[in-house]
């Protein structure tokens, strides 16, 4: 027998076949592993939200030490707190939150229990120069200086933009306050250069040569990311 | 595009694995028929890629597999595929592989897969994938197209690791993340005049540099594969 491969009818059908088939492996493959990448995807929050606050933690450490010493919040404009589930706080999308006016938005809050007092971490998100970008940063107990931050990236440029999410960047963010002497908010402004050492500035930071748009992100992402925390972290300074 | 320089592998009743002939898939895309320097294909992911060996490497890997393996499926397929929707099968064929290097590095390697998001789906519009299927696959029997695949993964994976090394070394100092070269304040380096190049670091355009280089050495040590391309 000899197949007519190039007839309508067989086009179509051998279309058809291939299609449904690379469908039908793809979709079971991608429901059978689901769990697994999901579970990834939780522990590696916690992981970044973790990192906030200390850099020398470990993934594998990550799961029980958030579990034992982390509670989730959500807070709304009216600085008001409802503790909530976990997984229910993960869920909440920053971006979404982000769209709406910022007396509407409801958004998580991490606290870490610890011997010097409770550690305020929050969320962010914003845009580098190709994709979005997030993080968390932490604030001391006196709602003002920070413990450190943790940022990740879609897709900036290796060796540039993706430095943000190296430790030299990161370190920089240490002991900066948010808050300037008369209680204002003012963030951090990432440099274009590097801040002088000798007579560095407070809510300045180094920025990375070669990256400027995706250094004015991360400085973008932090004052846009915190305006719904004002009042919840103005009331906690008191 | 350039034209592709083939190897036709003829009908042999009983062929050892690695005759001379399927030896000589594997080693010509090192250097011959290299695909980036000589068939002139993907160059696009290693201009954008290449700016660390990390990401270089890795990249390659993911390449080599789905090289190999979009080349062996479209080879097995080759006499019962319908010729005019042929791309759109190999495209099929090519998105599906790519697709399963995801969810396997997502689901089992997912650090990995956050750094190279991006990246893995680039795959899909690497010339070189489909580039080897219309001028192999579809001409020879699976086991040639595999070892193909595969050749041609290497040479492309040894180019970019070349561009990504040269490019970290000058650009950030480092070859894998460890400091060689260091230009800080003070180093004997830094006393001789020597910084970081901003642009080695920074801009595609120095790996369009890099690659026209390694050609014009490839090429004036083989004047034969001048007219090639």
């Amino acid at each position: 027998m000899s197949l007519n491969v190039d007839s309508n009818a067989y086009t179509l059908g051998f279309a058809t076949i291939i299609v449904v088939g690379v469908a039908l492996m793809l979709s079971s493959l991608s429901v059978s592993l689901k769990e697994r990448s999901k579970a990834n995807v939780i522990l590696d929050n916690k992981y970044s939200i973790l990192k906030s606050v200390d850099k020398s933690i470990t993934k594998a450490d990550a799961d029980k030490l958030f579990d034992d010493n982390v509670e989730s919040f959500i807070v709304n404009y009216k600085g008001e707190t409802r503790k909530a589930e976990q997984m229910e706080v993960f869920d909440i999308k920053i971006k979404d939150q982000l769209k709406k006016e910022v007396n509407q938005r409801e958004v998580p809050l991490y606290i870490m229990k610890g011997e010097k007092g409770n550690r305020y971490i929050l969320p962010m998100r914003g845009n580098g120069l190709w994709d979005e970008i997030w993080g968390y940063m932490a604030l001391e107990s006196d709602v003002n200086t920070v413990r450190g931050v943790s940022f990740d990236h879609a897709g900036e440029t290796p060796g540039l933009g993706a430095e943000i999410t190296k430790d030299w960047f990161m370190n920089n963010f240490a002991e900066e306050q948010i808050f300037d002497k008369s209680g204002n908010f003012v963030g951090i402004n990432v440099l274009k250069g590097k801040n002088n050492p000798a007579n560095a500035e407070m809510h300045k930071v180094d920025g990375m040569s070669g990256a400027t748009i995706t250094g004015d992100g991360v400085e973008d992402m932090i004052t846009k990311s915190f305006e719904a925390y004002l009042p919840y972290l103005k009331k906690q300074k008191g | 595009m350039s034209e592709v320089k083939d190897i036709v592998v003829e009908k042999v009743a009983k062929e050892p694995l690695f005759s001379n002939k399927n030896k000589a898939l594997l080693k010509d895309p090192l250097d011959d028929n290299n695909p980036i320097t000589v068939q002139v294909l993907g160059i696009c992911s290693a201009l954008a890629v290449t700016s660390q060996v990390y990401p270089s490497l890795v990249m390659s890997v993911c390449v080599i597999f789905v090289c190999a393996f979009s080349n062996l499926s479209i080879s097995l397929m080759r006499n019962i595929m319908p010729g005019r929707i042929r791309m759109i099968v190999q495209l099929i064929v090519i998105a599906a592989l790519v697709t399963i290097v995801d969810i396997f590095l997502k689901a089992f390697a997912f650090d990995v897969s956050k750094q190279l998001s991006v990246f893995i789906g680039l795959i899909i519009t690497n010339c070189i994938v489909m580039g080897r299927l219309e001028a192999f696959a579809m001409g020879n029997k699976p086991w040639p197209a595999f070892l193909d695949g595969i050749g041609n993964g290497i040479g492309y994976g040894v180019i970019l690791i070349i561009v990504g090394a040269l490019r970290e070394l000058f650009g950030a100092g480092t070859l894998l993340g460890y400091p060689i070269l260091n230009a800080e304040d003070g180093s004997w380096l830094a006393s001789i005049g020597y910084t970081h190049n901003g642009i080695m670091a920074a801009t595609p355009a120095a790996a369009m540099f890099i690659i026209g280089i390694l050609i014009w050495i490839q090429r004036s040590r083989k004047p034969q594969l001048v007219d090639i391309s």
